[in-house]
């Protein structure tokens, strides 16, 4: 007997239930564009190449020798870097960079935190501690893009060296890894230093050297996906940066600062519009094409204001988005009801405003176009799509502090400087940001819906 | 009650004069006077503001016209022809019970009737603000302010006059000193 009312109960809500429900979300017609956030290579490491390249320039010597008092880094961290590249990929090879790249027979890679790796005995001409052309590993990563790759500098880099032809050999390529997906990851730590700092310009357009720093910045710069770059940093940090006193800065370049689609994975709740789940009638969904769909009744007081952690959706390290941009449609209908609805597009093409501060970005919805300037007593149907149109400068802020440039250069080192800055890092910086930002396209951060009777 | 019938009688036709003009609008409200009416067309132009009914996606008041007029319109004509009726009434009948009892007397109720004009002005104006201006009605919010002001004026000339004409046929003969221009009837009138 109970089966047989069962089964009619369960007849009767498919004929009259069914039929309802999919009556109430009578959505006009419009597509949702797709997002475009490009899944970066899953491949496990195993099968993976990493190749660092040691800076040979004979600036680095300093932070092979200890300084009392001070925490060598750099001694701590390259040792370490043989074992987390390991963890990167499944094969290591070992280069160091000058004049040209020579390979380091494994060995032989020890040698690397000690003096001696940086000197020269021969020809001043013949040495490859003379310069460091760092646009050379970008150029071996443009040509074998699977591969990871680390490079250890202090960068160091003269004006000469950031400008034409020279500047090209290093945009150039990193034009290309970024095309490709990859991403830049620049972990800077501030290490003891006990040695000569070279080429440091002069006013009168010449170089003098500098001997008295006891710390000094270094840098390990890698090109891979951005996976790898955080599993690097991440084995840095829980191996070497555990010290409160340990100073060490991040920042990605890449041309894809957006970690995610906050509709892919449905991050967007009902708590996302503040104190939307007070309203009349209210419901929240996804749609069958992951729209997140807010549906209310409400009046023409109503502040909807959409909130997006920063967290979810910008990469750590970064530059950040210093513009979005919010594509919005609103339909309207004299008739609330599906049966007689009749969507017509309205001609506003600007209904919302944004603004960001460090933790979150806030959609202020209806701010452009106050919900008091629409009709009472009629249904409205609003679609907003928020895209990330143009990257930010959070990571030429991270490393300011470290930054000096060549005007001041001369001036900083008759301070007599315990710690010293790196030359022209904020426009190095700024450089890798801008070819980077060249390569971003607008990116769909977020989709959302609003359904809504406006009443009294 | 003799003269009482026949001063209702005469304020109705001082009445009908001109308020067959609310009349007429209180009917075609009701039915709903269509897109290519003359009357959508007036409104159209001269009350209500198409940039915001256009930004809205509607092609022109037109297609928004039956919610303003079988709702917001009928109702406010309605109120306003009964409001007037019963105004010119209710004074026509009092007239007939004005303490008048000697020559002169009747002027000193001009103030009354004066009063009793004035709020019926405004009892019409807070009508024509209460459905053109505030919430209650979705569809007053596509009148403009120059819309809102033209129906007031409309209002007052449609409604106001009416019952000027019917108070001053419909007065009683020994009040009639109290009403503007009233005495100036004949006198077998």
């Amino acid at each position: 007997m109970n089966s047989i009312f069962g089964r009619f109960l369960m007849a009767f809500l498919l004929v009259f239930l069914t039929p309802a429900n999919a009556k109430d979300s009578c959505y006009p017609e419009f597509e949702i564009s797709k997002s475009i956030i490009s899944n970066q290579s899953t491949d496990d490491g195993e099968d993976k190449s990493v190749f660092i390249y040691f800076d040979q320039s004979l600036s680095m010597q300093g932070y092979t020798k200890d300084q009392p008092g001070q925490n060598n880094l750099y001694v701590n961290v390259i040792d370490d870097l043989q074992q987390i590249a390991e963890n990167v990929g499944s094969k290591t090879y070992y280069h160091s960079f000058g004049k040209t790249i020579k390979p380091i027979k494994e060995n032989k890679i020890a040698q690397v935190i000690k003096p001696g790796f940086y000197e020269c005995t021969g020809a001043a001409s013949e040495c490859n501690n003379q310069e460091s052309k760092i646009h050379l590993p970008f150029k071996m990563a443009k040509a074998n893009p699977d591969g990871t790759y680390i490079i250890v500098t202090d960068l160091f880099l003269a004006d000469n060296q950031l400008v034409g032809g020279t500047l090209g050999q290093l945009t150039k390529p990193l034009k290309s890894i970024l095309k490709k997906g990859k991403s830049v990851g620049i972990i800077g730590v501030m290490s003891s230093f006990n040695g000569t700092i070279f080429d440091i310009p002069t006013r009168e357009g010449g170089t003098v050297s500098y001997t008295e720093a006891q710390k000094r910045p270094f840098y390990i710069i890698i090109i891979g996906d951005q996976k790898e770059i955080n599993q690097v940093k991440k084995n840095l940090e829980e191996q070497h940066f555990t010290n409160p006193e340990d100073k060490y800065k991040f920042s990605l370049i890449t041309s894809t600062p957006i970690l995610q689609n906050l509709n892919d994975k449905k991050l967007i709740s009902e708590k996302s519009i503040k104190n939307i789940s007070n309203a009349e009638k209210f419901k929240f969904d996804y749609s069958p094409e992951n729209l997140a769909v807010y549906k209310l009744n409400t009046n023409q007081k109503r502040k909807l204001n959409f909130l997006i952690n920063n967290s979810d959706i910008i990469v750590p390290g970064s530059t950040g988005v210093s513009n979005f941009k919010i594509k919005e449609t609103l339909w309207v209908s004299q008739e609330p009801k599906c049966k007689n609805i009749n969507w017509k597009k309205s001609k506003f093409d600007q209904l919302s405003k944004w603004e960001q501060n460090e933790n979150n970005l806030k959609i202020q919805m209806f701010k452009a176009v106050s919900l008091k300037k629409l009709f009472r007593g009629m249904r409205y149907f609003y679609v907003g799509e928020i895209y990330a149109e143009k990257p930010g400068t959070l990571s030429e802020e991270t490393f300011k502090e470290w930054s000096i440039r060549p005007s001041e250069a001369e001036e900083f080192k008759d301070g007599n400087p315990v710690e010293f800055k790196t030359l022209n890092l904020t426009k190095i910086i700024k450089i890798l940001n801008s070819v980077a930002n060249n390569e971003f396209e607008p990116t769909l951060i977020a989709s959302i819906a609003l359904d809504f009777n406006l009443t009294k | 009650m003799k003269n009482i019938i026949q001063s209702i009688t005469y304020s109705l036709i001082g009445l009908a004069t001109i308020s067959w003009i609310g009349i007429y609008l209180i009917v075609i409200s009701v039915a709903d006077p269509g897109p290519d009416s003359y009357i959508v067309g007036f409104f159209s132009d001269n009350i209500m503001s198409e940039e915001r009914i256009q930004n809205l996606g509607f092609d022109n008041f037109a297609e928004i016209s039956t919610s303003f007029f079988t709702k917001l319109f009928f109702h406010m004509n309605l109120t306003l022809a009964i409001l007037t009726t019963l105004m010119t009434l209710a004074w026509c009948v009092a007239s007939h019970y004005l303490n008048i009892d000697s020559p002169g007397k009747a002027k000193i109720y001009a103030l009354h009737w004066l009063v009793f004009t004035g709020i019926f002005v405004g009892l019409v104006l807070a009508i024509v603000f209460y459905f053109t201006g505030s919430t209650q009605y979705s569809s007053a919010q596509a009148i403009t302010k120059g819309g809102q002001f033209l129906l007031l004026v409309m209002s007052l000339l449609i409604y106001v006059l009416p019952y000027y004409l019917g108070v001053l046929l419909g007065t009683a003969r020994f009040a009639r000193s109290s009403v503007l221009f009233a005495n100036k009837l004949p006198g077998g009138f």
